[in-house]
C-alpha cells in the first residue's frame, strides 16, 4: 500500500472532522463574517502509484462525493438520482503530476468526445485569487479568462483507441496536456477513472504542502439520445438549457495540497 | 464614373498639386487657352442645357457675407466662361439661380461616414420640388452650400465635390453636383464646379445612348496618348510629348498631380473633340441655333429665385473686355452696376483666364411679385418665394431639476421669413406641429410665430422632435431636434473598489453635471462607519477610511447632497467594495508537547498595518501530515485548534485559504 492513513486522535480524525468543524465555524459566524470556502484536500504522494483505473491503491484517501445531494446543474428529470449519476472524486500530488481518481455509479455509458458524453472536468484558479467582484460578478468569455485560470476535463472515454487525453481550456489554449495520462475502466454499474496530470502543463500552478488553488469539478453524463446531466461539486453555476453553463468563476472552492503522514517525509515541502 | 454612378473627388488631392502655371513658366494666354481655341467647324446649331444653381447661404457651420456671396456669382461666372470659351459653339446654360436663406442643418446632410458629410440630391429634392422647382425641368442642378470644417459639431466635407446622374432619379431627370463652399479657398468653387459638371454630361451622353460620346473627366492620365496623339505638343513649351506620357504614368502611380492648368487643357480637349452632331443628339435641354444667343451684356442668370423677404438682389452681367457698360433698369428707374473683374487660377494663385463683369445690389420692389429686368442686351426674371425658415436649436440638453428662472428647459421655435444675413420677420399666422416618435406634442405660441414647448414634459432620455411649421405661401422644412432630458445630477465612482483587510480604503467619488459640482455635502457609509468625503475640485470628494475594512464584500453607500435654489437634491450611489484577506499569520515558530496531550496551537492573523484582525472569522487552517484542520477564531483575532499529535518531530503549516497570506511553519516536537 502507497499511503498509510492513521488516525490515532479522538480530535484529529481526518478530514471528515475537519470539514465539520470547518462547517461549524462557518455557521457561528455572524452576517458580518466572511463567508466560507467548500474544501477539497490533495494529500501528498510518497509512494509509487499506477495509473491502471484499478482503484485499489486509493482506498482509504480523503474522497470529495458528487451525487444527489451535489449541485444539479441540469435538467432534473433528466436525472434519476444516485444510480444515475454519483461517485467520488480523489486527489493526491506529487512534485511532477496532480493525480485524480475516482468511481462514478452510470446506468448508461456515453462513449466519444462529444460534449454529450460522459467526463470528469476540474476547475483551477490557481493563483487563488478569484473573488466575487472578479470579471465584474459576469460569466467571463473563455478569452477573458486570467492566465491562472484552467479547465482540465476528460471523456472518460473519448474517440478511437485509448489513451484518451486530458484536455486544458484557457484564455489561451484549448487542446490536450502534454504528459497526462488517463486511464479509465467501465464497472459493474459504471466507470472509474485515474489520471495524472503533469505540473507543468497547468500555468502558474505551484505544488508545495499549502497551497491553495481556487476549485471546481463537476461531471458530465451523457445518457441516449444526448441527454446531459451535470452535476457540480462547489457553488452552483448558471445554467440554462440554451446558453449552456455559465462560467463563474468567482465562485470556487479550495483544493488544498496537504502533507505526508507525520511519519514520513513530504516528497516536495517548498517555500 | 464610378460604379455607384457618383462621382467623388477630393479636395484634397487637388490640394496636393503643387505645380502652377508659374512654376511651369506659363505665360498666360495659357496652354489651356490655346487649347480651348483649337479651330473647330461651325454649327449652325447648338445644344442648350437648363442648369439651376443652388445657394445655401446658411448652414449650422457657416453663414455667407455679402461679400461671400458675390464671390460665389463670380466663381459661377468663371465656371460658365470656361465652358463658353472651351465649347460655347456647341453647348450653351441657361442658367437659373435659386437662394436659400434659411438655416441648413447639420440633420439635413448625408453623413457618408462618420463625421463626413456630403450634400445629397435626396437631401433636397423635397425642398426644390416644393419651391416649384420641377416645373422648369433642369437638366442640372448644381448645390453649393456654406460650411465650415470648423464647426462644433466635428463635421467635416466628406468630399470637395460630388457628382451624379442624370439617370431619372432627381427632380425630373436632372444631373446633380454639390460644393460646399467656403470651407476652402473659394478659388476652388469654380473648379470643382467645372469638374463635376463633366461627370454630370458624361451621364447625360450615356443616357442619350452614347456611352463614349465625352471622354471621363477623371481619367486624365489614362487618355493622355489619346490626346497628344490627336493633338500633339498641347503641352508645349513646358512638357514636350514623351515627358508627358511619363508625368501622366507617374500621376497613374499616385507620384505626381496636375496642376489646374494642366486639368484645363484635357478637359477643354474632352469637351471640343465631342463631335457637334453628338452634342446636338443629348436628349436633355433643347437645340438652339447660335445666333439666337446674346453675345453683348447680358445676366448671367436666365431667373433669380429668392425669398420674398429679401429687400436686395446681387445681379452679376456678364460683359466682354472693352464692351459698353451695360445699362439696367428696373421699374424704368435705372440701375447702377458696377465694373469688376474676376481672375480664375491654379491652385498656386497664377492667374490662368481673367475677365471683367458687372454687378450690383438692386432693391426689391415688396410687392412679392415677379420682376423683369432688361439689362444690357438680356434680361433676367426675379422670382420671389415664400421661403420660411424654421428657427430652432438643432440640441437641447435640459435637466429634470432645473432651477427656476435659468429659462433653461424650453424649447423655443420661431417661425419667420427666410432672408439673406439676417433673421426674417417672424410670421403671425404660422401654425407649428411637434412630434416625437409617434408622440404629438403641443407647442404653446407664446407670441405671434414664436413658440415654446416645455422639456419638462419629456421623460428622462434622449428624444428626437420633428418640428415643422405651416403658414399659407411659405414653403418650411421639418426641423429636427433632438433634446436630451437628463437628471441635472450625478455621482461618478468606479464600478467597484479593491482593498485589502485593513488597509486604508481611499473613496473618492465625483459629483458632476456636465462639469463638476461643487459645495455639496458628500458623505459615505461603508464597513459601520459614517465619513463625511473632503471637496478637491471639479466635483472630485474623497475621505480616506484609515483602519480599512474587514475582509470581504462590502457595499460603499455614498450621499451627495447638492444644494438648489430652493431647495437641496439628494443623490445616492452604492459602490460595491472587495476586501481581500492579506497580511501575516502569526504562530510561535515552534512548540512542543507531551506525548498524549492534546495540543492547542494558536495563530493571529494581522493586516498589512500590523493590527489584528479581529471579528474576521477568517479561514485559516492547519496541515498536519495529510490533514486540514480549519482554525476558529476563538476570541477576537486569535485562532485555534486542538488535536494529538504523534510523538516525534514534526513541521506543520498554517494557511489562509482565501486572500494573500505567507504559509507558516511550526516545528512540532512530541515527546
Amino acid at each position: 500500500m502507497w499511503w498509510h492513513y492513521r488516525s490515532a486522535s479522538s480530535v484529529w480524525t481526518g478530514p471528515v472532522v475537519a470539514l465539520l468543524a470547518y462547517a461549524l465555524t462557518s455557521a457561528l459566524a455572524g452576517p458580518q463574517r466572511h463567508e466560507r470556502p467548500r474544501v477539497a484536500v490533495a494529500p501528498a504522494l510518497t509512494l509509487g502509484l499506477t495509473i491502471d483505473g484499478e482503484l485499489s491503491e486509493w482506498e482509504n484517501l480523503p474522497a470529495i462525493t458528487l451525487d444527489s445531494a451535489s449541485h444539479l446543474l441540469t435538467d432534473s428529470a433528466l436525472y434519476d438520482g444516485n444510480a444515475d449519476l454519483s461517485g467520488a472524486i480523489h486527489f493526491v500530488w506529487d512534485s511532477l503530476y496532480l493525480y485524480a481518481a475516482g468511481r462514478f455509479a452510470d446506468d448508461c455509458f456515453a462513449v466519444g468526445a462529444a460534449w454529450t458524453s460522459d467526463r470528469v472536468n476540474f476547475v483551477f484558479d490557481f493563483r487563488n485569487d478569484n473573488h466575487p467582484l472578479s470579471y465584474g460578478g459576469t460569466a467571463p468569455g473563455g478569452s477573458s479568462w486570467q492566465p491562472d485560470d484552467s479547465w482540465v476535463y476528460a471523456h472518460i472515454v473519448g474517440d478511437g483507441q485509448p489513451p484518451y487525453p486530458v484536455m486544458r481550456l484557457a484564455y489561451d489554449y484549448h487542446g490536450p496536456i502534454d504528459g497526462a495520462l488517463l486511464v479509465s475502466r467501465g464497472v459493474e454499474g459504471g466507470w472509474t477513472f485515474e489520471m495524472r496530470v503533469p505540473w507543468v502543463g497547468l500555468p502558474e500552478s505551484q505544488p508545495f504542502v499549502g497551497a491553495v488553488f481556487g476549485f471546481q469539478m463537476f461531471v458530465s453524463d451523457g445518457d441516449e439520445s444526448g441527454r446531459l446531466t451535470e452535476i457540480m461539486w462547489s457553488e452552483r453555476w448558471g445554467y440554462s438549457r440554451d446558453a449552456g453553463l455559465q462560467w463563474e468563476l468567482w465562485k470556487l472552492g479550495k483544493l488544498v495540497l496537504t502533507g505526508a503522514p507525520l511519519a514520513q517525509e513530504s516528497p516536495e515541502e517548498g517555500v | 464614373m464610378d460604379r455607384f454612378g457618383t462621382h467623388l473627388c477630393r479636395l484634397t488631392a487637388l490640394a496636393a498639386i503643387a505645380l502652377g502655371p508659374q512654376a511651369l513658366g506659363l505665360p498666360t494666354p495659357t496652354a489651356y487657352a490655346q487649347a480651348a481655341e483649337q479651330p473647330r467647324s461651325t454649327s449652325v446649331e447648338l445644344r442648350q442645357l437648363d442648369v439651376l444653381i443652388v445657394l445655401y447661404t446658411r448652414s449650422f457651420s457657416q453663414t455667407l457675407t455679402h461679400a461671400q456671396l458675390e464671390r460665389v456669382h463670380e466663381e459661377v461666372l468663371e465656371f460658365v466662361e470656361f465652358y463658353r470659351t472651351a465649347v460655347g459653339d456647341a453647348v450653351d446654360f441657361r442658367i437659373s439661380f435659386l437662394q436659400i436663406d434659411r438655416e441648413l442643418a447639420l440633420a439635413e446632410i448625408s453623413e457618408v461616414a462618420p463625421g463626413r458629410y456630403y450634400l445629397g440630391r435626396e437631401d433636397i429634392e423635397d425642398e426644390l420640388v416644393r419651391l416649384g422647382m420641377l416645373d422648369y425641368e433642369f437638366d442640372e442642378v448644381i448645390a453649393l452650400y456654406a460650411w465650415n470644417d470648423a464647426n462644433p459639431e466635428g463635421a467635416s466635407l466628406a468630399y470637395g465635390g460630388g457628382a451624379v446622374g442624370p439617370d431619372g432619379h432627381f427632380l425630373g431627370d436632372a444631373g446633380y453636383n454639390s460644393i460646399g463652399v467656403f470651407a476652402w479657398d473659394p478659388g476652388r468653387i469654380s473648379q470643382i464646379m467645372i469638374h463635376e459638371v463633366l461627370h454630370n454630361i458624361d451621364d447625360m451622353f450615356s443616357m442619350s445612348g452614347m456611352p463614349d460620346g465625352i471622354l471621363n473627366s477623371d481619367e486624365m492620365s489614362r487618355n493622355m496618348p489619346t490626346l497628344l496623339a490627336e493633338r500633339p505638343g498641347a503641352f508645349l513649351p513646358h512638357y514636350n510629348d514623351d515627358e508627358m506620357i511619363n508625368y501622366a504614368e507617374r500621376e497613374r502611380a499616385n507620384r505626381a498631380t496636375y496642376p489646374w492648368a494642366m486639368q484645363l487643357v484635357y478637359y477643354g480637349w474632352i469637351l471640343q473633340r465631342t463631335p457637334p452632331e453628338a452634342w446636338l443628339r443629348l436628349r436633355y435641354g433643347r437645340v438652339v441655333v447660335p445666333g439666337a444667343r446674346v453675345r453683348g451684356p447680358r445676366p448671367l442668370y436666365e431667373r433669380i429665385f429668392l425669398s420674398r423677404a429679401n429687400e436686395r438682389v446681387y445681379l452679376p452681367v456678364v460683359s466682354a473686355e472693352g464692351a459698353r457698360p451695360p445699362s439696367a433698369q428696373i421699374a424704368d428707374e435705372p440701375i447702377a452696376l458696377e465694373r469688376r473683374t474676376y481672375e480664375h487660377t491654379d491652385f498656386d494663385g497664377g492667374t490662368l483666364f481673367e475677365g471683367t463683369y458687372y454687378a450690383g445690389w438692386l432693391k426689391l420692389a415688396r410687392d412679392g411679385e415677379p420682376t423683369s429686368l432688361t439689362v444690357g442686351d438680356g434680361a433676367v426674371e426675379i422670382v420671389p418665394l415664400g421661403m420660411g425658415d424654421l428657427a430652432a436649436p438643432s440640441r437641447i440638453v435640459a435637466y429634470t431639476a432645473t432651477v427656476a428662472g435659468t429659462g433653461q428647459g424650453i424649447l423655443w421655435a420661431e417661425a419667420r421669413e427666410a432672408r439673406f444675413g439676417e433673421p426674417g420677420p417672424l410670421i403671425a399666422d404660422a401654425t407649428l406641429s411637434a412630434t416625437s416618435g409617434e408622440d404629438s406634442l403641443a407647442l404653446a405660441e407664446r407670441e405671434p410665430g414664436r413658440f415654446a414647448f416645455a422639456v419638462s414634459e419629456l421623460g428622462v432620455g434622449r428624444h428626437s422632435l420633428s418640428l415643422n411649421a405651416d403658414a399659407a405661401g411659405l414653403v418650411f422644412v421639418p426641423r429636427r431636434v433632438v433634446i436630451e432630458r437628463r437628471s441635472p445630477w450625478r455621482i461618478e465612482a468606479e464600478s467597484r473598489l479593491l482593498t485589502s483587510v485593513g488597509t486604508p480604503l481611499g473613496i473618492t467619488i465625483r459629483v458632476a453635471r456636465d462639469v463638476g459640482a461643487r459645495d455639496s455635502r458628500v458623505t459615505a457609509r461603508v464597513g459601520g462607519r459614517e465619513l463625511e468625503l473632503r471637496e478637491l475640485e471639479d466635483g472630485r470628494y474623497s475621505a480616506v477610511l484609515d483602519e480599512g475594512l474587514k475582509p470581504g464584500l462590502d457595499t460603499v453607500h455614498v450621499t451627495a447632497e447638492l444644494p438648489g435654489m430652493d431647495s437641496v437634491e439628494v443623490l445616492e450611489a452604492a459602490i460595491p467594495v472587495y476586501s481581500e484577506p492579506r497580511g501575516w499569520i502569526e504562530v510561535p515558530s515552534r512548540i512542543g508537547v507531551q506525548a498524549g496531550q492534546l495540543l492547542t496551537l494558536e495563530a493571529r492573523v494581522r493586516d498589512r498595518m500590523g493590527r489584528v484582525v479581529e471579528g474576521a472569522g477568517l479561514p485559516v487552517a492547519t496541515v498536519i501530515g495529510p490533514e486540514l484542520l480549519m482554525m476558529t477564531e476563538e476570541e477576537p483575532g486569535v485562532y485555534r485548534v486542538r488535536f494529538e499529535p504523534p510523538v516525534g518531530d514534526h513541521r506543520i503549516y498554517v494557511i489562509g485559504l482565501e486572500g494573500r497570506f505567507e504559509r507558516r511553519v511550526v516545528a512540532l516536537q512530541v515527546r
